[in-house]
């Protein structure tokens, strides 16, 4: 379908490859869209939901709304590019000797983000959370935000680059013939799980410290502290519940060491957490383990054995969250209830109960199923 | 060992850890006849818990002590059970 008029707001073609000449508002429901030799562009909406994007020497060009949901996009010598949502939500995106360009969200949700020859770039979100981000012979570059969250980041000729925050969680980051480069946040986690820690420090409250994998731990009430590899009950302390709020993932397999000390009193892992008062605890005391749901701040005991554990020993414990399935292996007996209960929450955390003899949670990861 | 599906009330307030709402059994036998494991199969949601009449179905694997009690308890109906 060409199109060569104005303002056709609202106007969708389902199914057909469309190419505007003149300005337009609008787009494609599956058909690629193409835009060559284009004066001013003005876009309030989506482009395209399923279809390619290709954008070709258009002078000025302002997106208000997503430029596609599923397709490829690429954006070659446009000389003002100002996109306000999310350029593509799983499809890759391809800068190419763009002149000037202004992200306000995040540039590729899943898809691979790729910049080749942009004279200045300005990003205040996360560039991709998922897919890989290749920048080459951008002059300047600024970046607010997280640069990727999972995938492997390279700058390679570039002049001028500015990233206030993280410039990726997971993946590997490489730079060639930069310029500058100032980054005030972490380059990377430095961990390939998406939740790791370690409990490292030799000593210290674990509230507020910073995981292996980057995430910070919040208090809830007692106290853990640091303990050269563990995280331990402090004697004294009430029941003590510690939290990470969310480790962007609520499907995953987790695994945890905990000991019941030498006085064999509760300690277990927490999963599913929305907040302080809503997830799932697994606690494992020496009668036996219980998995507990705490809803609005309710417990109700979901399932439970009689496996003896014993004082003063570390066994470990395999949690799987898969959809409405929550499972674990306890010292080799198996756990678990089925609960649709906080599918989707994406917080982990770790209890005990009231200490006298330094519960231990060690070696607590989360990684993709 | 045995499987059974037995008829139980919820105890507890489950305004804590400790006091969670759980199976009855479990306060009203001794530590060693308890279900060497359990699960709650009818699953009701905690807003609605304690639920009027107080029942629900709780899935068990015990010896046949506990079965036995459970059967002579007017407290408690045995659904169904079975050898593993």
């Amino acid at each position: 379908v060409p199109y060569s008029g104005d303002d056709i707001a609202a106007t969708r073609y389902i199914g057909e490859d469309v190419l505007f000449v003149g300005s337009a508002t609008s787009l494609s429901h599956e058909g690629a869209v193409t835009y060559a030799n284009t004066g001013t562009l003005s876009i309030a909406a989506r482009l395209s939901r399923i279809g390619a994007v290709v954008f070709a020497n258009i002078a000025s060009l302002a997106v208000a709304g997503s430029v596609l949901r599923i397709g490829s996009a690429a954006f070659a010598n446009v000389a003002t590019l100002s996109v306000s949502a999310i350029v593509a939500k799983f499809g890759a995106v391809v800068y190419a000797n763009v002149g000037s360009f202004a992200a306000a969200a995040s540039v590729a949700y899943k898809g691979a983000v790729s910049y080749a020859n942009v004279g200045t770039l300005a990003v205040v979100a996360s560039v991709a959370r998922t897919g890989a981000v290749a920048f080459a012979n951008a002059a300047s570059l600024s970046v607010a935000a997280i640069v990727a969250k999972f995938g492997s980041v390279a700058f390679v000729n570039t002049g001028t680059f500015a990233v206030a925050a993280r410039l990726t969680r997971i993946g590997s980051v490489t730079f060639s013939n930069v310029g500058s480069l100032a980054a005030a946040g972490e380059v990377t986690a430095g961990s390939s799980y998406l939740f790791e820690d370690q409990f490292s420090a030799a000593s210290g409250d674990v509230k507020d410290r910073v995981s292996t994998s980057g995430h910070t731990w919040i208090r809830s009430s007692g106290q853990f502290n640091d303990t050269s590899g563990k995280a331990t009950a402090a004697n004294g302390a009430a029941d003590s519940m510690y939290y990470v709020a969310d480790i962007n993932a609520s499907d995953y397999e987790s695994t945890v060491t905990f000991n019941l000390g030498s006085r064999a009193y509760g300690v277990g892992p927490i999963y599913r957490l929305s907040n302080a008062t809503n997830f799932w605890l697994y606690y494992n005391a020496t009668a036996g383990s219980t998995l507990y749901e705490c809803n609005a701040g309710a417990f109700t005991a979901r399932a439970s054995n009689s496996h003896v554990l014993g004082s003063t020993t570390d066994y470990p414990q395999v949690t799987t969250c898969s959809g409405t399935s929550i499972s674990a292996v306890i010292d080799g007996v198996t756990l678990g209830f089925t609960s649709s209960f906080n599918q989707t929450a994406e917080g982990i955390g770790m209890y005990s109960d009231f200490a006298l003899s330094g519960q231990t949670i060690a070696g607590f990861t989360v990684e993709a199923p | 060992m045995i499987y059974a599906e037995v008829l139980c009330e919820w105890s507890g307030d489950g305004l804590s850890r400790a006091t969670a709402n759980r199976p009855r059994i479990l306060d009203d036998y001794p530590q060693d006849v308890y279900p060497y494991k359990y699960e709650d199969v009818t699953g009701q949601e905690t807003a609605q818990l304690t639920p009027d009449p107080n029942l629900f179905v709780i899935g068990i694997t015990c010896e046949q002590t506990l079965l036995d009690l459970l059967e002579a308890d007017p407290d408690y109906e045995v659904l169904w059970s079975e050898e593993l």
